[in-house]
């Protein structure tokens, strides 16, 4: 990518739950609502319950005890984090389906998904969500149509907070280290930065008041899964060299051995 | 009706289970294997296109996967007998490697030679193998199933498809023209008796007396 990577930072300290960044991005791409799951069955003030087909974006809600006995929430915006090296542009046999645009976003054009299931199983965020009636997988793309005509991404645009800022990658990681030190001094000693480095360095990166370990559901270390490197680089050349063995082999038989047949009285 | 068997060349090696059995498999394996090339790497897309592009591809592959496993149960039964006769002889083949690459004497072979006993086998576990880690790969997005077990699905149904798909190569060019006359016996059973001394002369002698109908 010769141009600049853009992306998205995520402030965390600065989110409020509430949840503007959702609605935005249904209307935006023109999802429906979900069935209201009820607080009081489930447990949680998180609405809804997951991410879906239908809903690419959500606020995730961790209950935070702190050392003095308070609970204090921490709410993480989930969506595509636009991974460098990105499981499900490996995974997927179909190039119109996912792909990176012009834009360096890593975009699933569901029109052309096959329903093969691969990017939800092997996503190192379980960001893809399948679809089983459609049989198809549906994620969030940036916006990539509105970055293209030279907006932001909806769920930024509508944050009155501040939590979402766009804009160049290189840009928002200097923004954010500068953002972490005032937080260390404002006492959040534990205040860090996550997606520098992770999965060749994401293109949503989470400003995070306390450590990593601290926010449910945010993996410590992603990476593509060994599984997928065994299976889509490692096995790529012993495939090859077993289909050239077979058919080398087949073919210097015939020719410098030979058939076995009768009329030859055998070998 | 006449008795033309002094005058008969042609005789019958295999049942209408085999030979049923193997045509299944041979038809869904065909269709597997373009279907399944097609998602195994992105050069192969093209294939998809025989079947109306990727999406499509999908419920044929899974379909024929389906087709295929019943296929190998089927093949399992029919052949499990013939293919369970394991003796010294086949030390010996092996050793020899059926005198397919150097000059050396193979002992002669039953009604299945060492090489088809490896196949059955082989087919039958791989067949096995490929059933499971695909019916997982293929519920996977609407099923809940275990993480690991399934990460570790696709790896192995890809390493499992290379391995059959190297090995049907070296047993199609086996049955068929490097060995002239041996499709005959699994499409519709009628070899010459010439042909089934030479390639299964164990067999053609305690069966096949010169000159008598079997």
């Amino acid at each position: 990518m010769s141009m600049k990577r853009i992306g998205l930072l995520m402030d965390t300290s600065r989110c409020l739950a509430c949840r503007a960044c959702q609605v935005a991005c249904k209307q935006w791409n023109k999802l429906p609502a979900e069935p209201k799951e009820s607080w009081k069955t489930r447990g949680s003030y998180e609405n809804p319950a997951d991410l879906s087909p239908v809903t690419w974006t959500r606020v995730r809600f961790t209950e935070y005890e702190q050392h003095g006995g308070g609970v204090e929430w921490l709410f993480r915006k989930l969506q595509c984090m636009q991974c460098q090296d990105a499981t499900c542009l490996k995974v997927c046999p179909e190039k119109k389906a996912l792909y990176r645009n012009q834009d360096g976003l890593v975009v699933l054009d569901s029109a052309y998904c096959t329903g093969c299931g691969y990017c939800t199983q092997n996503c190192p965020f379980e960001i893809p969500r399948f679809d089983a009636k459609e049989r198809r997988t549906f994620k969030c793309n940036m916006c990539y149509d509105r970055i293209a005509n030279g907006l932001i991404p909806a769920c930024a645009k509508a944050c009155p907070a501040q939590a979402i800022q766009f804009g160049p990658r290189n840009e928002l990681i200097e923004k954010a280290h500068q953002r972490i030190q005032a937080l260390k001094g404002k006492g959040f000693p534990e205040a860090s930065l996550y997606g520098e480095n992770e999965c060749g360095g994401l293109g949503v990166i989470y400003i995070l008041k306390y450590g990593r370990s601290k926010y449910e559901g945010l993996p410590a270390d992603p990476k593509v899964p060994l599984s997928v490197k065994l299976w889509k680089d490692w096995l790529k050349p012993v495939g090859l060299a077993s289909f050239l063995g077979g058919l080398g082999f087949v073919v210097f038989h015939y020719v410098l051995h030979g058939p076995k047949i009768i009329e030859k009285g055998g070998d | 009706m006449a008795d033309y068997s002094s005058e008969l060349n042609l005789v019958k090696v295999s049942n209408w289970f085999e030979r049923l059995s193997h045509t299944v498999l041979a038809i869904s394996w065909l269709l597997l294997v373009f279907t399944g090339l097609a998602f195994y790497s992105k050069k192969f897309a093209l294939f998809g296109e025989f079947f109306g592009g990727l999406r499509a591809t999908v419920p044929v592959h899974n379909y024929a996967g389906l087709v295929f496993l019943f296929s190998v149960v089927m093949i399992f039964f029919a052949m499990f007998k013939e293919s369970a006769k394991i003796d010294s002889d086949d030390i010996k083949w092996v050793l020899c490697a059926g005198g397919y690459l150097w000059p050396a004497k193979a002992p002669e072979s039953g009604r299945f030679n060492t090489g088809q006993k490896g196949m059955y086998f082989f087919t039958v576990i791989m067949g096995i193998i490929m059933g499971v880690t695909g019916w997982t790969m293929w519920h996977a997005p609407t099923t809940s199933y275990n993480k690991a077990w399934v990460s570790i699905c696709y790896p192995v149904h890809s390493l499992g498809g290379i391995l059959f798909f190297s090995a049907w190569i070296v047993h199609a060019y086996f049955g068929s023209i490097c060995n002239p006359g041996s499709i005959e016996a699994i499409t519709h059973g009628w070899v010459s008796k010439a042909w089934l001394r030479l390639q299964h002369g164990k067999w053609f002698k305690e069966h096949v007396p010169v000159n008598k109908k079997m």
